[in-house]
């Protein structure tokens, strides 16, 4: 990460727990001040001022629900209520001076009814569309992806530019993170009130598919094609790439990017209002591991040598997602030919390995096999393997990819026929 | 009930480039259930001769998982680059490929002098 003018941060809270702290902390308010054991605060001119404030707060909260205006704008004047901290004071208020009342009338504010774009979490304080509690985790399928990046950026043009992406594709909208407490927000460190026009600028990620660890989407490293949603809680900013695709967009809230290759490349966000910008690294990776799981074993005719199985690939590392990836076994001879194997080739076999020659996109659906059939009598023991490179591919791009794992399989027989076949982890033995 | 399918790519080849034929199967489920297609343990013919490298070549390799079970109406295929394990010798060849008892049309392809 690289944090340059603006002092770019990564962000990594999300709204949901600071949303339902500041319910609490409203309720834990409220029940405190409704015991008479605690003093009455702030004085009753503030809390005057503070009501106020409040009141124009719905006001502006009304007319945000009337106007369409755009919604980087309706989060900007949304996160100014949300960050009076005075309207707090003014529930306390407000509740030691009809205590009965407010009590019954309190509701959850997550559950409060409101327009679509603008709901009001309590009094004063109003949560615009971009609340990520409220924006389902993209579920966008690896073979989407171009389509998606395509749905978010659109073509790179004048018109395009002054338009929100967002609202085209409002299912690719990443969760909005807050990078710090929300008490940590409300005052500066010298404990002074923090200026709302200025909020920190940092640059937030998240991943479109999900890691088979459970690694977060919010993660740096990914794999050679995944794709990356960023954006800097709403503002629409320039950005640019140092490596991947896009290289760069501008007047973006939402940037889609992926590298297609293994690397590293540096994102960058920048105001083109205020000059701020904000940085972070991101790795992509290849396959560097590859582990075959078996699913079932091959039924095969009696008084026959050879075994043979259906595998499932799992490749690695597992904190990434190769979902836009294709996979190739590259063709190959046998190796360390010996015993009853060594004497079928000296007779005319063909022990070379010919894999399917078309690269296939990685996904949960993909099976090998694995087998040797009809092996003929008499046996003895022998046996040889494959060393297979294993080349990878950004999915629905052309090349030969790059290897970046060497698998074996195995083929062994002992003198009374029987066979086993192994490849990277999974193995089936069967006699004759 | 399946039908299977078979073509051999260049149908015309020099001897001297046979290492790029390929071999392209496929089954269709004309059948109303889902069927297991066997298409692992296919037997490849050639001029009536039984294609062993074929053997373990469709035996082994990444794949369609519905080629375990393939759904009525649908379709798997294939392919392997056999070169001249298939054919090499120069002339007209007949390729048949039978699979779970069901064979191919046969598949011409010519090897051309040099």
């Amino acid at each position: 990460m690289h944090a340059a003018a603006g002092s770019g941060t990564i962000g990594g809270g999300v709204i949901t727990s600071t949303r339902t702290r500041r319910r609490r902390d409203i309720e834990q308010e409220l029940d405190e001040t409704l015991d008479s054991d605690r003093p009455r605060e702030p004085a009753p001119a503030d809390q005057m001022l503070a009501l106020q404030r409040h009141a124009g707060n719905q006001a502006v909260a009304r007319m945000l629900r009337e106007a369409p205006r755009s919604r980087p704008a309706r989060q900007e004047l949304a996160q100014r209520a949300a960050d009076d901290a005075s309207v707090l004071d003014a529930i306390r208020g407000a509740a030691s001076l009809r205590a009965p009342a407010t009590a019954g009338l309190l509701q959850d504010p997550t559950q409060d009814g409101g327009t679509p774009d603008l709901h009001q979490a309590h009094p004063g304080i109003v949560i615009g569309q971009g609340d990520g509690t409220e924006v389902a985790t993209p579920g966008i399928t690896a073979p989407e992806a171009d389509t998606q990046i395509a749905a978010v950026e659109g073509p790179e043009d004048a018109q395009t530019a002054t338009e929100n992406p967002v609202d085209a594709a409002p299912g690719a909208v990443p969760e909005a993170a807050t990078p710090e407490s929300e008490e940590e927000r409300r005052t500066e460190p010298d404990g002074s009130e923090p200026d709302a026009t200025t909020p920190p600028f940092q640059i937030n990620s998240r991943t479109d598919m999900k890691a088979p660890d459970g690694s977060p989407d919010t993660r740096k490293k990914v794999a050679m094609g995944e794709v990356i949603y960023f954006d800097v809680g709403g503002r629409v900013v320039d950005w640019t790439a140092s490596a991947g695709w896009p290289p760069r967009r501008r007047g973006r809230s939402t940037y889609a990017w992926e590298l297609p290759e293994p690397g590293t490349a540096t994102i960058t966000a920048t105001d083109p209002d205020t000059g701020e910008t904000a940085s972070v690294d991101i790795e992509a990776v290849a396959p560097d591991d590859l582990k075959m799981v078996k699913l079932s074993e091959d039924v095969q005719a009696p008084g026959t040598g050879g075994a043979g199985m259906i595998l499932s690939p799992r490749f690695g590392p597992r904190n990434v997602n190769f979902g836009n990836v294709e996979w190739l076994e590259q063709p190959g001879g046998p190796s360390s030919v010996t015993g009853y194997f060594a004497d079928l080739q000296a007779a005319g076999a063909d022990w070379n390995h010919y894999p399917n020659p078309d690269f296939l996109r990685i996904n949960r659906h993909l099976t090998d096999h694995a087998a040797i059939f009809g092996l003929p009598a008499p046996f003895k023991a022998g046996s040889f393997h494959w060393e297979i490179p294993n080349a990878f591919r950004r999915a629905a791009t052309r090349g030969s990819g790059e290897v970046t794992v060497t698998s074996r399989q195995s083929f062994s027989i002992q003198a009374n026929g029987t066979v086993t076949v192994s490849k990277q982890g999974a193995s089936v033995t069967r006699a004759p | 009930m399946i039908e299977v399918r078979l073509a051999v790519s260049p149908s015309e080849v020099a001897a001297d480039a046979v290492d790029q034929l390929r071999v392209h199967a496929e089954v269709i489920n004309r059948g109303e259930e889902t069927v297991d297609t066997q298409l692992v343990a296919s037997a490849l013919y050639v001029d009536g001769q039984r294609n062993f490298p074929w053997g373990m070549a469709i035996a082994n390799g990444a794949r369609d998982a519905r080629e375990h079970a393939l759904p009525p109406g649908e379709r798997v295929s294939a392919d392997r680059v056999l070169g001249r394990a298939l054919v090499s010798e120069p002339g007209e060849h007949e390729v048949v490929l039978e699979v779970a008892g069901v064979r191919s049309p046969p598949a011409k392809v010519t090897v051309t002098p040099l």
